[in-house]
């Protein structure tokens, strides 16, 4: 197969060009090449990258030396998969009845979106660590996947079938390192009456550039309960596109930025209900300080079958000072005719009576700020599920300490 | 104890306080009394230290310690407490939590020990039953969803754990059923004393039934215009405050 190449490209995919020519494990991957191609890195003329321009960011080179921030999380009975620097090592997780962990370089897994970022995880990335979870199998100890970049461009890619019936968790972070360019792709099926929980706790360097994509099916009262907290770095979106297949399903997916800065963070979901019945609860929060950005884009699909279908979206931001900036795009498109389908959408500052009623009862003014800022966000982090709620309530304390410095 | 002598407050322009004069000395309750717009919510917030308004004053101390150039907390930490006359519903902040984070900034402003988590929780649950808050309530995120009879309850019951040296008190009688108003008043009876002094902002005289103030003053206008003993209230209460707009 011939090698496409870009119109007018930037320098730096002229070098992913490069870079890819060079492969010598590049054969079956050369369609997804060819697709990433067509498009190249997406930019701020799209409309769904507007307010995330990963041309632009990936465009200046250079970093200031910070390593990789660290989220903390772990847990004791957890089976780990680590992804350092784009090599995955799954470490004790054989044994678990009902469930395998493998590595493989089979490209033909389950429901790829198409998508600039899966494109190019897709011809890059020929190890994708593949997760099934047998019918019925509830796994009770949770799936933790450590995604690390210390430098330059790292890919992972990541497949999940959840059997009919089955349940697991998975707890994802993703740290990514000076001038690093992080780009990850997860694909699940979660098969009819079964349960995936996800979290996700991401950090990076001010230099860092993370584009994350997922893409998830769920089946007849198939269940996703998702969360995500970012604090961004020179760029950093986590996208999120579901699709109930089957009746029943439902969905919550909540999440959390919080930027301050130059830092840049975007949450984009995009749920499609193509059966009837089903329910999606999403709820955002967005803090921003200094000259940060703090972007969300939520979309809820309707299709002509998806009758009955139960969706209610709000998000909310924060600006702690002029600098700071949110945008935020709910959307709604909706082709059915009996459906419950609300947005909300708010955009704030702290406020000042409930920051004199703080500090009247003894709180300095950074202790009575930090205390609402982290109420604000508290919702989402108080449902999570326990086993990450401590680290992700660690992470959002440590930022607002570091804020007061 | 509270001292304040020619207190000017204004906001954008608009002046509020025009000069206002009293004082509170150590184990007196005073009411402050006043019709509507006369200044008085302005003079609870400007005292606890709100920072819209632009302020002047010969004098505001506390135990002869100026207040003026200390921000809200650090008069909180000297003793000085305020219950809102509106007090602020607070999602996602736990309310406990909340309450012991505020004693201990306190104490540990005053260099006293910190209280530990069993004692606090001994504390509260005492304080609780005073004012009438059951444990339900107090596991909510603070004040939501709670009347506004519980949100005055949950201003008492910061009052009682807190146990501040001076109490201003901004219309805690406005939305309280009887019940509420005897609780109000068994609150302050006890901590009442020497040693603590109180100003009790009321539009009513109904809240000095429960509790019998040393002193009475009339607020019209941004300016005390008379003071009198206790019975001056259910003087007010008979006449009206008509005769101080008109005077002012």
């Amino acid at each position: 197969m011939a090698l496409a190449s870009f119109k007018n490209p930037s320098p730096y995919e002229a070098r992913l060009r490069e870079e890819f020519a060079a492969r010598g494990d590049a054969a079956g991957s050369e369609s997804a090449w060819n697709a990433f191609a067509a498009a190249g890195l997406p930019h701020r003329r799209l409309e769904g990258w507007r307010w995330t321009d990963l041309r632009g960011a990936l465009a200046e080179a250079g970093g200031d030396g910070v390593a990789a921030p660290s989220v903390g999380l772990s847990i004791e009975d957890a089976l780990v998969i680590d992804i350092p620097d784009g090599e995955a090592r799954i470490h004790n997780a054989s044994g678990v009845e009902g469930l395998s962990i493998r590595l493989t370089s089979d490209r033909d897994g389950p429901f790829a979106p198409s998508h600039a970022v899966s494109d190019l995880t897709r011809a890059f990335v020929s190890d994708i660590v593949r997760i099934d979870v047998a019918e019925n199998a509830h796994i009770d100890r949770p799936i933790l996947l450590r995604h690390r970049a210390a430098g330059g461009r790292r890919g992972a890619r990541v497949e999940l079938v959840v059997a009919d019936g089955a349940s697991v968790a998975i707890f994802e972070t993703v740290e990514s390192g000076d001038a690093s360019f992080h780009h990850l792709l997860m694909q699940a099926d979660v098969g009819a009456g079964a349960k995936l929980t996800r979290a996700i706790l991401q950090a990076g360097a001010a230099s860092s550039v993370v584009a994350g994509v997922s893409s998830a099916r769920l089946g007849k009262d198939a269940r996703l309960d998702q969360a995500s907290i970012l604090l961004g770095g020179k760029l950093a979106r986590l996208e999120t596109r579901l699709n109930f297949v089957g009746e029943g399903a439902s969905a919550s997916m909540d999440s959390a930025v919080l930027v301050g800065g130059a830092r840049h963070a975007d949450i984009t979901t995009v749920v499609a209900h193509e059966a009837p019945g089903c329910e999606t609860r999403q709820r955002h929060k967005g803090v921003a300080d200094g000259k940060a950005r703090a972007v969300f884009q939520g979309k809820f699909f309707v299709a002509r079958d998806g009758q009955r279908t139960d969706a209610d979206m709000q998000a909310n931001a924060l600006l702690l000072s002029d600098g700071a900036q949110a945008n935020h795009k709910p959307e709604l498109e909706i082709y059915a005719d009996d459906v419950e389908c609300a947005h909300g959408s708010t955009c704030g500052a702290l406020d000042d009576e409930a920051l004199f009623y703080l500090r009247q009862r003894g709180l300095s003014e950074a202790a009575a700020r930090a205390l609402l800022i982290e109420a604000f966000v508290g919702e989402v982090i108080d449902d999570m599920d326990a086993r990450v709620a401590p680290a992700a309530r660690a992470i959002v304390e440590a930022w607002l300490e570091e804020r007061q410095l | 104890m509270l001292k304040i002598e020619n207190l000017h407050a204004s906001v954008e322009g608009a002046e509020i306080l025009k000069g206002l004069t009293i004082e509170v000395p150590a184990g007196e309750v005073h009411a402050v009394m006043g019709p509507n717009g006369a200044g008085k919510s302005t003079l609870s917030h400007v005292v606890a230290g709100r920072d819209d308004y632009d302020v002047t004053a010969d004098e505001v101390s506390l135990g002869g310690e100026d207040l003026l150039e200390l921000d809200p907390s650090e008069r909180a930490a000297k003793g000085l407490f305020l219950s809102f006359q509106h007090p602020m519903e607070i999602p996602g902040v736990a309310t406990m939590n909340f309450i012991r984070t505020a004693l201990n900034a306190q104490r540990k402003a005053r260099e006293e020990p910190e209280v530990s988590a069993a004692e606090f929780l001994k504390l509260i649950r005492e304080k609780a039953k005073l004012v009438g808050l059951t444990d339900e309530k107090l596991k909510r995120p603070f004040n939501v969803g709670f009347s506004g009879g519980e949100k005055k309850r949950m201003e008492m019951l910061q009052m009682a754990i807190l146990a501040p040296q001076f109490c201003i008190m901004d219309e805690t009688d406005s939305g309280l059923d009887i019940d509420a108003l005897k609780m109000v008043g068994d609150v302050v009876n006890a901590l009442r004393g020497p040693g603590r002094g109180f100003l009790v902002i009321t539009h009513y005289q109904r809240l000095l039934e429960y509790i019998r103030p040393d002193r009475v003053h009339v607020l019209a206008d941004g300016r005390i215009v008379k003071s009198g003993g206790a019975d001056l209230a259910a003087e007010l209460e008979a006449s009206g405050y008509e005769q101080f707009i008109e005077a002012a």
